[in-house]
């Protein structure tokens, strides 16, 4: 039964890759439910599927079989749609930023949103504000640290007010002092702003920041689903 | 907010401008040579155009291949023949005996009129310096006196009539003077009272005319007849006819046509012959332009393709935030287009310099630089970089953004 306060909910999503002895059984039967404004965390060994699973949740790739409830709207399996959703409701943050070298961070975040359509507002100051880069907004990427570019990417994920923020890794290429301060960011937003989150880590420290842990191995969750 | 294609673009500098060079290469050849090609040879017809005839009497059977012919070819009888049949429509019929002169490094067609019909030869252009050959006609009566006296039927029909260079060119008689135009004196370094070799005589510079005249050389007719004609002194190469006022070319033309048997053509058609002649210049001037061209979109194609591999990730990203095929399409298109457009400005800015460095070095040469061909060659631009810039966008958005991402 899905919960109106559940922003995501995945049922029994299967995955795999290639085709006959080469093929890959990568997520198999998954289900989990995130609730609105909930910090999930997801770990798990390399290899167990984490990074298929925010791709399938972040529809990016469909699932071979289950489905995915995003707002209490089922996903189709056509690209326009998947596209428009992801467009709408989706903030993906990644281990290594991704930021347009040839743009100033500000305009990393501008366009963005052009690409969704929308115009810069008042909302993408008070990120810079809240996430402390604001004495970086005119600067590119070559001429900012690394903990400022995984910050600008984290303000270019939000900037559109997401309705689901999907963190691959996000600490991973950051060092101790960086990733701190990267996740007290994200514990803000969760408790400031009632963000969803799901983040993808190694980390158990990282992990420790979530309000839930789910557990990954082998292509199937083995704890902390919901 | 930055134009991301833009940014793209400033973001490579170098190669961004040496990729718009290699554009402008193309746009600069496509220009200039084209304006080489095409100015030189309209530039001929534009002065044959300035003839104030309206036909062109030529031998039988030269049609179309007139534009290159010299020498002795048509009877100078028939302009008596045409004045005394055609009298009606025809004011006036100019003989001009044609061939080919060496001057300042360069061959030119030399036409031989004789002094009475300058005014019409050359559009009633006067003088800018010196004076006409042989103006008093001294020239011509002397020789036509040597050469064509009357019959008194005792003398031998092989009797050869020897005339010397120095007696042709005896003070007085005026018959080696040559009138030349501006534009080869000017490139040719010549003025007034030179003397000069060309065909094997030794010249005298008593004038020069305006740029713009029939040719660029004129020299007394008879002398061209007797030295380049084989010393018959009764046949020319062609004929200008001016037709009286208010009478159709086209019929005048056929009645000629018919009462003489020789090609009688309108002089308009004459730009249609240099055309058809040397047209096939065109093709090639043409074809390596294009292959310039191609060669130069080619370089485009694979830049951008380089700059979509090496931004997979980038474009990933755009995909992951929702960005349409459209949206990536259109971003690689736009750099296409302003990468051609910087090389196109480039090319035509190049162009003028180009054609002054051409004029220098060849002050004989007409490069026409139009706005037709600064035309073509925009519209040529504009086709080539949504072409070129096709393939790397569809590559871009054929991007598997989850392959692209995964591999971190």
């Amino acid at each position: 039964m899905i919960d109106s306060e559940d922003i995501l909910v995945a049922d029994e999503l299967h995955k795999s890759f290639g085709t006959g002895p080469a093929r890959v059984h990568v997520l198999r039967g998954i289900s989990l439910t995130v609730g609105r404004g909930e910090f999930v965390a997801v770990m798990g060994p390399s290899g167990c599927g984490k990074s298929t699973l925010l791709h399938v949740l972040g529809l990016m790739t469909p699932p071979d079989e289950g489905r995915v409830v995003l707002a209490g709207r089922p996903v189709g399996r056509r690209a326009a749609e998947l596209n428009a959703l992801r467009r709408e409701r989706i903030g993906f943050v990644f281990q290594r930023f991704n930021l347009l070298g040839e743009l100033t961070a500000m305009d990393n975040v501008a366009i963005s949103l052009r690409v969704r359509g929308r115009r810069r507002d008042g909302h993408v100051g008070e990120l810079f504000e809240m996430l402390g880069i604001t004495h970086v907004a005119g600067r590119k990427p070559g001429q900012m640290s690394i903990g400022e570019q995984q910050r600008v990417a984290v303000a270019r994920a939000l900037a559109h007010r997401p309705a689901l923020l999907l963190a691959d890794e996000p600490t991973g290429n950051l060092d101790s002092a960086n990733s701190e301060a990267l996740l007290e960011h994200f514990r803000r937003i969760n408790v400031e702003e009632r963000q969803t989150i799901v983040m993808i880590t190694h980390s158990a420290e990282a992990a420790g920041t979530a309000d839930r842990v789910v557990r990954m191995k082998d292509g199937q969750i083995v704890d902390g689903p919901r | 907010m930055a134009y991301l294609p833009l940014a793209n673009l400033l973001h490579h500098k170098l190669r961004s401008l040496l990729s718009a060079l290699g554009i402008g290469i193309g746009i600069c050849m496509l220009i200039t040579l084209s304006g080489l090609a095409r100015g030189s040879l309209h530039e001929v017809a534009d002065r044959w155009e300035s003839v104030d005839a309206d036909l062109i009497v030529l031998p039988r059977g030269w049609g179309d291949n007139a534009s290159d012919k010299s020498g002795s070819g048509l009877a100078d009888g028939y302009a008596r023949k045409i004045r005394a049949d055609h009298g009606e429509m025809v004011a006036r019929v100019v003989p001009v005996f044609t061939w080919q002169m060496k001057l300042a490094g360069q061959d030119h067609m030399a036409a031989g009129v004789d002094p009475n019909d300058w005014p019409t030869l050359t559009g009633g252009r006067a003088l800018s310096e010196g004076r006409l050959f042989d103006p008093n006609g001294a020239f011509a009566r002397w020789i036509e006196r040597k050469l064509l006296a009357p019959s008194t039927g005792e003398e031998d029909e092989e009797e050869i009539v020897e005339i010397s260079p120095e007696q042709l060119a005896e003070a007085g008689r005026s018959g080696l003077e040559l009138v030349i135009d501006s534009r080869l004196a000017e490139a040719g370094g010549l003025a007034v009272g030179q003397r000069v070799r060309a065909a094997n005589h030794d010249w005298e510079i008593v004038g020069i005319v305006p740029a713009g005249a029939m040719t660029r050389v004129f020299l007394p007719r008879r002398a061209a007849q007797f030295l380049f004609g084989s010393g018959d002194i009764r046949k020319s190469t062609l004929m200008f006819v001016k037709l009286r006022r208010g009478v159709d070319v086209g019929p005048a033309a056929r009645a000629i046509q018919n009462t003489i048997r020789q090609d009688v053509v309108p002089l308009s058609r004459y730009r249609g012959m240099l055309v058809e002649k040397f047209g096939i210049l065109f093709v090639y001037v043409d074809m390596v332009n294009v292959i310039a061209l191609v060669i130069a979109f080619l370089f485009i194609m694979v830049t951008l393709y380089t700059m979509v591999l090496q931004r997979t990730r980038e474009i990933a990203i755009l995909r992951s935030c929702g960005a349409t095929g459209l949206f990536i399409l259109r971003q690689v298109l736009a750099e296409s287009v302003l990468l051609t457009g910087l090389g196109t400005a480039i090319g035509i800015g190049l162009s003028f310099p180009a054609a002054w460095a051409i004029r220098a070095a060849r002050p004989l040469l007409t490069v026409a630089i139009t706005w037709q061909w600064i035309a073509l060659a925009i519209a040529a631009a504009a086709a080539g970089a949504l072409l070129s810039g096709l393939w790397p966008a569809w590559r871009a958005v054929k991007i598997d953004v989850v392959e692209a991402l995964t591999l971190e």
